[in-house]
């Protein structure tokens, strides 16, 4: 039965910092329109616990001895599957943190939720559970090749060591690719920031696709005599590019609407600046994804949900800006916490349209 | 009808007039006169009152580009040119003594107006110098509350100048359509 004193709810909350706390106390306050209150663990109707949080184990085994039948919410990137506990993903949505904790309370059994807030269906009794967790693997298998790609696999991953070696040594390397029995050159030139490219842009595209194991690859160090022999003919060649330009596009080739391995796509993603737009090559929605991520660090699918646009756009470009070094996690713990706000539509919405679209028409 | 306004602003010979001829429907007004002073050695004429185009839009409306004098003796005209603005260009001249000066010093004489307003950034003349970098532009910017968008910019290249204003506006909307 729960204590719902003066019409509020009691929360009590464990594993998170105290600013955290802060923060919610704000967001009950004024999101929840004092629905609910935070209060001590003598005091509380519902817990909510923070899984990810060092000395998680303790912490759990701790707060269950003290508290066997409190309703809990446990906070986490991905569901830990604990029994009897409503699970919701980090960073918090308030209206997910509303709803489980009007759930907990007046659902003491507390049924287990998914990812979304959405109750788990009960799966098929007659299965067996390994055939149930292969069948798992299996689709979890073909979801991430969706979502992820190892850059080790592609030239993308050759072409970053490359110019990181370069940029190092302060020197010209030479990548020759064999392609239709002939070795074509992508020069790289860190000093002026420059690459020059043998390779056609078809060519190119394909090789970014193809596992890199399948390409026949040489590295070339360029003496300084030549490096500075070529560096200096570069004005005049019609094949030079900005190197920033290069590996813009090269990441775009070989993301193809996914991102690296291992990236955290629950985790707030922020923008330290625009990409140079004027000189790269441009991606659906591009600036729409810049506008979002530079204001506040967001989840990439988030940014996607909330543009309504198909993540492949948001993850392509991730994957590009990455490569340029523009993007990285939010390490605020307010903005872990927390999912931004939606920017508001600006007042003058159908002006700014039809500028647009003029700007567009005559580009 | 209302009067939608587009300001553009920097210092002298950062390509104000040329930006604004590269989107303005109707060729521009500018209030030229011979350049005195340290103006001389940078442009034979310069822009004393300011540039003034339009772009026409679907349905008759208009929006007025003003440029304003790059001189800092006309600034007393700035507040007066942002009254009932969109938004601001800034253009800095890369080639020019001290560019982050520059840019610190129209990102702060435009303050107020950045704060409700939004601004986007481009960085002119870097085929003549390419020192300092985008990157150092980005460094400085990124102290702001809201990084705003930086570009190199050609000014007379119209597609330069319509990426940066369409910056401009998803900044000022993300709920604006591809």
């Amino acid at each position: 039965m729960t204590k719902v004193r003066q019409g509020r709810i009691g929360v009590a909350v464990f594993g998170l910092d105290q600013r955290s706390q802060e923060t919610l106390r704000v967001a009950f306050s004024r999101a929840g329109k004092g629905a609910y209150e935070l209060v001590g663990e003598a005091a509380a109707d519902v817990a909510v616990v923070n899984m990810d949080n060092a000395g998680v184990a303790e912490l759990w085994t701790g707060y269950r001895a003290r508290h066997a039948s409190l309703p809990t919410i446990v906070l986490a990137l991905q569901d830990p599957g604990l029994e009897n506990t409503l699970f919701v993903a980090r960073p918090i949505r308030l209206e997910k943190l509303f709803a489980a904790i009007d759930k907990a309370t007046v659902d003491s059994g507390c049924g287990q939720t998914g990812e979304n807030g959405h109750s788990v269906s009960t799966e098929d009794p007659g299965r067996s559970i390994a055939g149930r967790s292969a069948e798992r693997q299996r689709k979890n298998f073909q979801a991430n090749k969706k979502l992820f790609f190892d850059p080790q696999h592609y030239l993308l991953s050759r072409i970053q060591r490359l110019l990181a070696e370069a940029q190092k040594k302060k020197t010209a390397y030479r990548l020759l690719i064999a392609t239709e029995g002939a070795w074509q050159a992508v020069t790289f030139f860190p000093l002026s920031g420059q690459v020059l490219v043998s390779l056609d842009p078809q060519r190119l595209q394909h090789l970014c696709t193809t596992p890199v194991y399948c390409i026949d690859i040489r590295i070339e160090r360029l003496d300084s005599k030549e490096s500075t022999r070529l560096e200096q003919s570069l004005a005049q060649c019609h094949d030079v590019q900005q190197l920033d330009a290069f590996l813009w596009q090269v990441s775009l080739w070989t993301a193809q609407g996914r991102v690296p391995t291992g990236t955290d796509l629950s985790a707030p993603i922020y923008l330290s600046c625009w990409p140079n737009l004027t000189r790269l090559r441009h991606a659906a929605n591009i600036m729409r994804v810049c506008t979002l991520l530079i204001e506040q660090a967001r989840p990439l699918p988030l940014v996607a949900r909330v543009l309504n646009i198909p993540r492949q756009q948001v993850f392509a470009f991730y994957t590009a800006a990455q490569s340029l070094g523009l993007v990285g996690y939010a390490q605020r713990e307010g903005d872990r916490l927390l999912v931004a706000e939606a920017p508001a539509r600006h007042g003058q919405h159908k002006l700014l349209a039809r500028m647009l679209g003029k700007l567009k028409r005559n580009a | 009808m209302s009067h939608h306004k587009l300001i553009f602003t920097g210092p002298v010979g950062a390509g104000k007039t040329t930006a604004i001829t590269a989107i303005s429907d109707v060729p521009v007004v500018t209030t030229d006169e011979q350049a005195s002073d340290m103006t001389r050695n940078r442009k034979a004429s310069t822009t004393v009152a300011l540039d003034y185009g339009t772009m026409k839009l679907a349905g008759g409306e208009q929006i007025h580009l003003y440029g304003t004098p790059g001189q800092e003796r006309f600034s007393f005209m700035w507040d007066i040119l942002t009254r009932g603005g969109i938004g601001l260009i800034l253009l800095v001249d890369n080639s020019r003594e001290d560019p982050f000066a520059d840019l610190r010093f129209f990102l702060d004489a435009f303050q107020t107006f950045i704060d409700s307003h939004k601004v986007a950034i481009g960085v002119t003349r870097m085929d003549q110098s390419n020192t300092p970098t985008l990157a150092q532009y980005q460094e400085i910017l990124r102290q702001r509350p809201v990084t705003p968008p930086c570009f190199e910019v050609d000014a007379r290249r119209r597609e330069d100048v319509v990426i940066l204003v369409q910056s401009l506006l998803y900044s000022l909307d993300p709920w604006l359509g591809e």
